[in-house]
């Protein structure tokens, strides 16, 4: 029994190996794996299928799993283990050994709140009762580790990461039930959140939790709905970042909608730092445009920078330390629209996520994914993208100013998720998702199993990070779709999870 | 009235979250003259103000449609913001031809979708298509949430209409995202139901008017039973009113002829909040009940030359006020209660004589606005000189080719009398006015290019005026106003839009 308990005890072993610990790779979300060895544009024409592994997950809506977090060296019941955690969209965590594919624990969440579990799946695609909160993991290095997750419930529970039992009392993050929460982020400590889409009232808001006094708190007024799917991104000097959509703008009242915000934390205050909220604002309101991404931060000649989009399909380049200049309208850059034209809130502009990197020339890239053809010119590209693709961004300085300049263009993607960066490789899912909302031809809006039905299986693909060319595709291999789940990469694996409950390990041998 | 629900918004839950019920009205125009009233006056407006108008208004953009050949300009333009199509929220502009209806994205100038029902068969129309859409409904994405407790989740929309359930007035079910039609009456006498957001055949058409090739002026709508009335002697089509009940599936039709009758006005029936059409005639105006039997009219005395306009229903005080022409070129006010008095000769006001030349086929047009103040107006557009026993408190020099003239409702001692407020610079082939928050616009069709002006709709005063920036005349074309734009088309078949910019 003592041998067991010792086991269990997820000790903060600093290995070196690679992990994802967090959404995007990182608390700047910038989907970059610096530690890859493995996986690299000369070995990735090798990669196969390592292994699939079906769970029980019941799919909530169209979701199934989000971005999966990867941490190395956890002991176990069964000896030091790099696992692979994924939060269920029914409140069910996986632990499953990134090496072998096999389960190591599974763990129901109980129901903390003293509101009631609704049955069924809520109401439409988008308040559908779904965990839709990316785990965090504590740092490596840390005394101890563990898995933080947000369930349903609206509490962040504590988990032992080699046995899944809780190693405290459920604290409560948000003030109600099946808000609809994106990406955990935890820096010095303190748990971030954001949510979006009101669903069951929960107001659209930065959330904290403090885990040295297990105090909550928010940066209350409600937003517009805040759903970058990685959550806030959290700069090198501290700012979390965050876009709104569509909604009331106050700013007496600090309603910001269709807007870039910056708080600080400190405290366990959360307070309006800085604002970016572009010039036609009215036009993205009045077509349903919103600011729908988590932003990515990156360090640039020895400032933060910060790269925002949204369904418009501009690009918005803005320093952390003053994101809309003087006027909170004047961002250091702002990019043609660079897609969707055809003005559609629906599916043409950018979703999700980033990510960000640097060559070994010092260039600093940016990609993103975009949901239809692109609308400027990208100097190397590899055909039309009426489904969409990923888009690669350079920062230049141009006359001394510094800008975002067209790079590549991928293939076609349907529906393209949040791309990460490893090695030199690009990874991204083409998720298969059918993303329409309204529906021209019955009438109404296509309900989750319209959408289901519409959707066809998931393609991941390596591109060389430098050109976009295509280096592997996992062809027919995928069996599902998937709704916004990333993916996440470590130790030359590639791993993520399908609306079907199968979660997929590609990688090299 | 179904058009007075055209504000009803809601809290609806789309990937940007909940937007709620209290957001600034949109800019719907969704018949001639705006609403079922004709008033032309548009309620909704928020950018444009004297103002603005002077500073920041400006040509927007145009939009060639149609092959260029059509003898007659296109349509007024109506417009139905914020429309949810599978390609994302759209501003539509609708106008038509002879045989093509048109779908312009109203901010971007694109067109969206375009449907011809022009058949080699058919005999050759002599008017255009003529439409009305069905009631909007709005999503505010901008819109604060109401003081309160937080509402409840919206119920789960209604299911959509099976597609063999369809016919032509029947509803789309779906809920908030329903698919919205557009009526449309073709050349051949059938009406025709468009899916807004595709134009695709909703439902097969409806056989309406007996006989095709005539020309109809102007659909109009009040709780889904359709009104125009058709004539000017076109394919022998006799001068009558039609309606079409679309609620039911047996589409009874309904019809008013009157002996030696001929119909004025080009804006069809307008329709009063009882659900009275009313029509003008070479004899005054007509009130027809639901059976479009006439149950109430206006006949000057004497009768002399009338303007060729079609009547405006204008609520002032509670009542319901009718703004028509009157006997010998004069303008009248009319009680809808009781249209002329016991003898049907005795108007509520009226003015002196306005057009008493008015040379044949000049087109006069009606309307009318409630000022902040709350004092009304009416104002008409005039083909030629208005007489001189007019005397108008501010002019703008010589009108000999047409004007626009404002009057002002004033009560004294009991008598209401229509006073002549102003009348506008000289233009040659007025349009019907548009009133957009205190500013009238008039369109002057010209003889090289048509002008659009900006007045002060108090004084008259020019705020705006578009210089030589319309490359051609226009002919027979309304304006429409909404959300900071106007919107016509010039003879060429070009869609112009002026208005306030909004950054895209």
């Amino acid at each position: 029994m003592v041998f067991v308990l010792c086991c269990a005890t997820a000790l903060g072993q600093a290995t070196g190996a690679a992990e994802w610990p967090t959404g995007s790779f990182d608390q700047q979300r910038d989907g970059w794996q610096r530690d890859e060895t493995k996986l690299s544009v000369d070995t990735v024409k090798n990669i196969r299928l390592l292994w699939k592994l079906k769970t029980d997950n019941k799919p909530m809506g169209m979701q199934s799993f989000r971005e999966p977090v990867i941490v190395a060296g956890i002991s176990t019941p069964g000896g030091m283990k790099t696992l692979a955690f994924f939060a269920g969209s029914s409140d069910t965590v996986y632990a499953i050994d990134a090496d072998a594919g096999k389960l190591i624990w599974r763990k129901d969440l109980k129901w903390s709140s003293d509101k009631p579990q609704e049955p069924g799946e809520g109401g439409g695609f988008i308040c559908n009762n779904a965990l839709t909160a990316t785990p965090v993991v504590t740092p490596a290095g840390a005394a101890q580790r563990f898995v933080y997750v947000l369930a349903n419930d609206g509490y962040l529970h504590t988990l032992d990461p080699g046995t899944g039992d809780e190693t405290d009392p459920p604290i409560q993050m948000l003030p109600g039930v099946y808000g609809k929460a994106y990406g955990l982020n935890l820096v010095n400590n303190v748990v971030y959140t954001v949510s979006g889409q009101a669903c069951h009232g929960v107001p659209n808001e930065l959330y904290a939790v403090d885990l040295a006094n297990k105090k909550a708190f928010s940066s209350a007024p409600g937003q517009g709905g805040i759903f970058g799917t990685a959550g806030p991104a959290v700069g090198n000097d501290g700012t979390i970042s965050f876009e709104t959509g569509d909604g009331p703008y106050d700013i007496a009242a600090g309603k910001l909608s269709t807007t870039v915000q910056g708080y600080t934390s400190s405290n366990d205050t959360l307070t309006l730092k800085d604002y970016y909220t572009p010039t036609n604002h009215a036009w993205l309101t009045k077509r349903d445009l919103d600011m729908n991404t988590t932003p990515v931060v990156f360090p640039y000649e020895g400032r933060d920078l910060l790269v925002g989009s949204g369904k418009e399909g501009r690009y918005f380049l803005m320093d952390s330390k003053s994101m809309g200049g003087a006027d909170h309208r004047t961002p250091l850059y702002r990019s043609p629209l660079v897609s969707n034209k055809n003005v559609n809130f629906q599916t043409e502009g950018s979703w999700g996520s980033f990510a960000s990197w640097q060559g070994k020339d010092g260039t600093r890239w940016v990609l993103a994914p975009i949901g239809g053809p692109v609308a400027v010119e990208f100097p190397v590209s590899y055909g039309p993208t009426p489904n969409g693709g990923v888009i690669a961004l350079k920062v230049t300085e141009t006359g001394g100013k510094t800008e975002l300049t067209p790079a590549w263009l991928s293939r076609d993607m349907m529906t393209a998720e949040p791309p990460v960066v490893a090695n030199g490789v690009v990874f991204v899912l083409a998720a298969g998702e059918f993303t329409g909302q309204a529906n021209d031809e019955d009438g109404g809006l296509y309900s989750a199993e319209d959408r289901i039905k519409h959707s066809i299986p998931a393609k991941l693909y390596a591109l060389d990070a430098t050109t976009g060319k295509e280096l592997y595709s996992s062809g027919e291999q995928i069996e599902s779709f998937l709704h916004q789940a990333g993916i996440a990469v470590a130790g030359g694996r590639i791993i993520f999870g399908t609306f079907d409950g199968t979660i997929y390990c590609f990688g090299l041998e | 009235m179904r058009w007075h629900l055209q504000r009803l918004v809601l809290a609806a839950c789309l990937l940007s979250g909940l937007a709620w019920a209290q957001g600034p009205p949109r800019g719907f125009w969704t018949v001639p003259g705006n609403d079922a009233a004709h008033t032309s006056w548009q309620k909704a407006e928020t950018e444009i103000t004297p103002e603005t108008v002077s500073k920041d208004f400006k040509f927007l953009w145009k939009i060639k449609l149609g092959n260029g050949t059509a003898k007659s300009s296109f349509s007024e333009p109506l417009l139905f913001p914020g429309l949810i199509t599978g390609r994302g929220f759209k501003d539509l502009a609708f106008l038509a031809d002879a045989g093509t209806l048109y779908a312009v994205d109203s901010e971007l100038g694109e067109l969206v979708w375009k449907k011809d029902f022009q058949s080699s068969s058919a005999p050759k129309a002599c008017g255009n298509i003529q439409l009305v859409p069905e009631a909007p409904q709005v999503i505010h994405f901008g819109a604060p949430r109401p003081a309160g407790p937080r509402p409840a989740a919206p119920p789960p929309p209604a299911t959509p209409l099976p597609r063999a359930q369809r016919r032509v007035g029947a509803a789309a079910g779906g809920g908030y995202f329903s698919l919205r039609g557009i009526y449309v009456l073709t050349s051949d006498g059938y009406i025709h139901e468009q899916i807004m957001a595709t134009g695709l055949d909703y439902a097969p058409p409806v056989k309406w008017l007996p006989a095709p090739g005539g020309s109809s002026f102007g659909l109009n709508m009040n709780d889904k039973v359709v009104y125009t009335f058709t004539g000017s002697g076109c394919q022998n089509v006799p001068d009558q009113v039609w309606s079409i009940d679309i609620n039911t599936p047996d589409y009874k039709v309904g019809t008013y002829k009157a002996e030696k009758l001929s119909l004025a006005g080009v804006t069809g029936p307008a329709i009063g909040t009882d659900g009275t059409a009313y029509v003008a005639t070479a004899s005054g105006p007509v009130a027809l009940g639901p059976d479009l039997k006439a149950k109430d009219w206006y006949t000057p005395s004497p009768a002399g030359k009338m303007l060729n306009a079609s009547p405006v229903m204008l609520t002032y005080k509670g009542k319901e006020l009718i703004a028509a022409a009157g006997g010998d070129g004069s303008l009248v006010l009319l009680d809808s209660q009781s249209l002329g008095g016991a003898d049907h000769h005795t108007p509520l006001a009226q003015t002196a004589t306005l057009a008493k030349s008015a040379r044949r086929g000049a087109w006069d047009s009606l309307a009318g606005f409630q000022d902040k103040a709350g004092a009304l107006w009416v104002l008409a557009s005039i083909s030629g000189p208005v007489d001189t026993g007019v005397k108008f408190a501010i002019t703008d020099g010589p009108a000999p080719h047409g004007s626009i003239v404002a009057f002002k409702l004033e009560e004294t001692d009991g008598k209401t009398s229509l006073t002549p407020a102003w009348i506008s610079r000289d233009l040659v082939n007025p349009a019907p006015p548009a009133i957009a928050n205190g500013v009238v616009f008039a369109l002057e069709g010209g003889h090289a290019h048509a002008t659009l002006y900006a007045l002060d709709a108090g004084t008259g005063k020019q705020l705006y005026s578009s210089g030589d920036a319309i490359a051609t005349y226009g002919r027979l074309g309304g304006m429409s106003v909404g959300d900071g734009h106007v919107f016509f088309t010039t003879h060429d078949n070009t869609l112009y839009s002026f208005g306030i910019p909004l950054e895209h």
